[in-house]
């Protein structure tokens, strides 16, 4: 239990970091789609673990195919908008196609392949504990580091590329970053939950501010109370916490987006 | 002394030829606008003067330097407003954070807000005639207008020699057009800074042209307004016939609402 406390805590700080900058760069659908590339990395590597003997960490297996099919796109392009009407034509169309094959071929050992489907915050090994912090300090570093330019390469490629800023370099920077972070989330939320969990806290908070690190603030409490109270729903109902914060969240969204138009109208 | 010079100038994206055959010399200080329809390679030739494309023949020059061989060079001397459609609403920055942003941006990797940096960024939107209760609003919550003029103040903050403005009227309203036609005026008069500048309509700037660019994929005409606006070099350009008019001894070619 104690874990999963840590746990909220670690994702509600990879929410607030990377599901705002993922905004910023318009890369909502993008996320999703490396969901999926994550998750059909993922089987891929627990097929060849599992049926063919050759030892790759599910981790390991989303990350390279996540980076194989996403950074030779995101370098391309300037925004993360672009990216995902290519991605969604041949990329999202093979990860898809991908994970089905992978999984279909796993029928035996399913177990673990559902794991990644659901995710389980209660079951969390001190490695994944220790993936979590690490991809933690890496996001804070990224930020520390390059925020200004990535924040700019976001507000207005063309101008960031007349001060020698490249968008592309950005891009891809932030690519890496979201297939890392989307990657390591996999096991705590479950694939279909991950930009549930990463997007929608830094969605409201945009409904509800345009201040930069309020918005920060505000989607870091918003994911932080919703998982935990996912959390005490899972003690006394065997249900995925994550689907209950999920639940919570869209309930939340809904009336951000009431509030908003309300007051904008 | 020059502000831009281009020979025979090419531009391709890919196959596309964005630009050809594009020649002309821009003296400084001096404002020249480039007018020509949609796709007519209007943005592709100020991103030539950035040097943000690739020149596939000719070249272009900015102040006498070479933009392909000087590039870092000439991004001290020439401030850009890129076309609105490039600005992303989704990022909550506040007007005063735009212009800073950029301007720390400038100063190089991890630069720290001085109060002097501070300073300069209060003085330019000043200048540019930013009420200050909007200098803390985020940027998407500003009228176009006062969008158009802190973008003007973001390039400003670098202290350029050459300001290049991709269409800063579209959707502004008349009143606040004026005032940036007005300041513009200024900022040859006082700072001897060059503008280049596109648009569509060019009613309410006429009388302060100096220099016109006519462009539909080739160059069509350049120099003084009144001996590049005919209608034969109109119909060359925009391919139908576009009458022209002479308000208070300007010449105004009627094309401003032809075109979104
Ligand atoms: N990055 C790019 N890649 C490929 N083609 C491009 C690119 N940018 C512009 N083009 C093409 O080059 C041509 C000139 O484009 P440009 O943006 O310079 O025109 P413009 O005169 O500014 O038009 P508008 O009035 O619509 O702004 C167009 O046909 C456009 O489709
Ligand atoms: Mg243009």
């Amino acid at each position: 239990m104690l874990k999963a406390f840590i746990a909220t805590i670690l994702v509600s700080i990879l929410s607030a970091i990377i599901g705002n900058h993922t905004l910023y760069r318009k890369g909502t659908f993008f996320s999703v789609s490396i969901a999926h590339i994550s998750f059909a990395g993922a089987t891929m590597a627990l097929f060849l673990t599992l049926e063919c003997k050759i030892n790759i960490s599910p981790y390991v297996g989303a990350i390279i195919l996540g980076l194989l099919l996403v950074l030779p796109i995101s370098l391309s392009k300037r925004s993360l908008e672009e990216v995902y009407e290519i991605m969604i034509g041949a990329v999202f169309a093979i990860s898809m196609s991908l994970a089905v094959l992978f999984f279909s071929l796993l029928r035996e050992y399913s177990v673990e392949a559902w794991g990644l489907i659901v995710g389980d915050i209660l079951l969390l090994t001190n490695e994944d504990i220790i993936s979590l912090c690490i991809m933690v300090i890496i996001a804070i570093s990224i930020i520390i580091l390059v925020n200004r330019e990535l924040i700019y390469t976001a507000f207005d490629p063309e101008g960031a590329e007349s001060l020698g800023i490249s968008p592309r370099k950005y891009n891809v920077i932030f690519s890496i970053l979201l297939v890392l972070a989307t990657v390591v989330l996999i096991k705590t939320i479950g694939v279909f939950l991950v930009y549930v969990i990463m997007l929608l806290p830094p969605l409201i908070a945009k409904e509800i501010t345009h201040n930069i690190k309020k918005q920060i603030i505000l989607s870091f409490f918003i994911t932080f109370v919703s998982l935990n109270l996912g959390l005490l729903f899972a003690l006394f109902i065997d249900v995925a916490p994550s689907a209950i914060a999920g639940i919570i969240l869209a309930l939340i969204y809904s009336g951000a987006y009431v509030y908003h138009t309300k007051r904008t109208t | 002394m020059y502000a831009v010079e281009a020979h025979d100038l090419e531009v391709k994206y890919e196959k596309l030829i964005a630009l050809e055959n594009v020649s002309f010399r821009i003296p400084h200080p001096s404002i020249t606008v480039v007018l020509g329809p949609n796709g007519a390679g209007k943005t592709t030739l100020l991103r030539a003067m950035l040097g943000l494309v690739k020149i596939s023949k000719g070249e272009i020059k900015v102040f006498g330097k070479n933009v392909t061989e000087n590039i870092n060079g000439i991004r001290k001397l020439v401030g850009y407003v890129p076309q609105r459609d490039y600005i992303n609403d989704y990022v909550p920055l506040t007007a005063f954070d735009v212009v800073l942003n950029a301007y720390l941006l400038r100063k190089g990797w991890l630069s720290i807000p001085r109060k002097k940096y501070i300073n300069e960024v209060a003085f330019y939107l000043s200048l540019v005639g930013l009420p200050k209760d909007a200098w803390k609003k985020p940027f998407q919550e500003l009228s176009i207008g006062q969008q158009q003029k802190v973008m003007i103040a973001r390039a400003l903050v670098l202290k350029p020699k050459l300001l290049l403005l991709d269409e800063p009227f579209s959707a502004v309203d008349i009143p606040s057009q004026c005032e940036i036609v007005n300041f513009l005026g200024f900022l040859k008069e006082k700072y001897k800074i060059s503008i280049i500048l596109v648009t569509h309509d060019i009613t309410h700037i006429a009388p302060i042209i100096d220099y016109v660019i006519l462009l539909n994929k080739k160059l069509i005409a350049f120099g003084r307004p009144r001996d590049v606006f005919t209608e034969e070099n109109l119909l060359k350009t925009y391919g139908h016939r576009i009458r022209v008019i002479s308000v208070k001894g300007f010449c105004i070619p009627l094309i401003g609402d032809r075109h979104a």
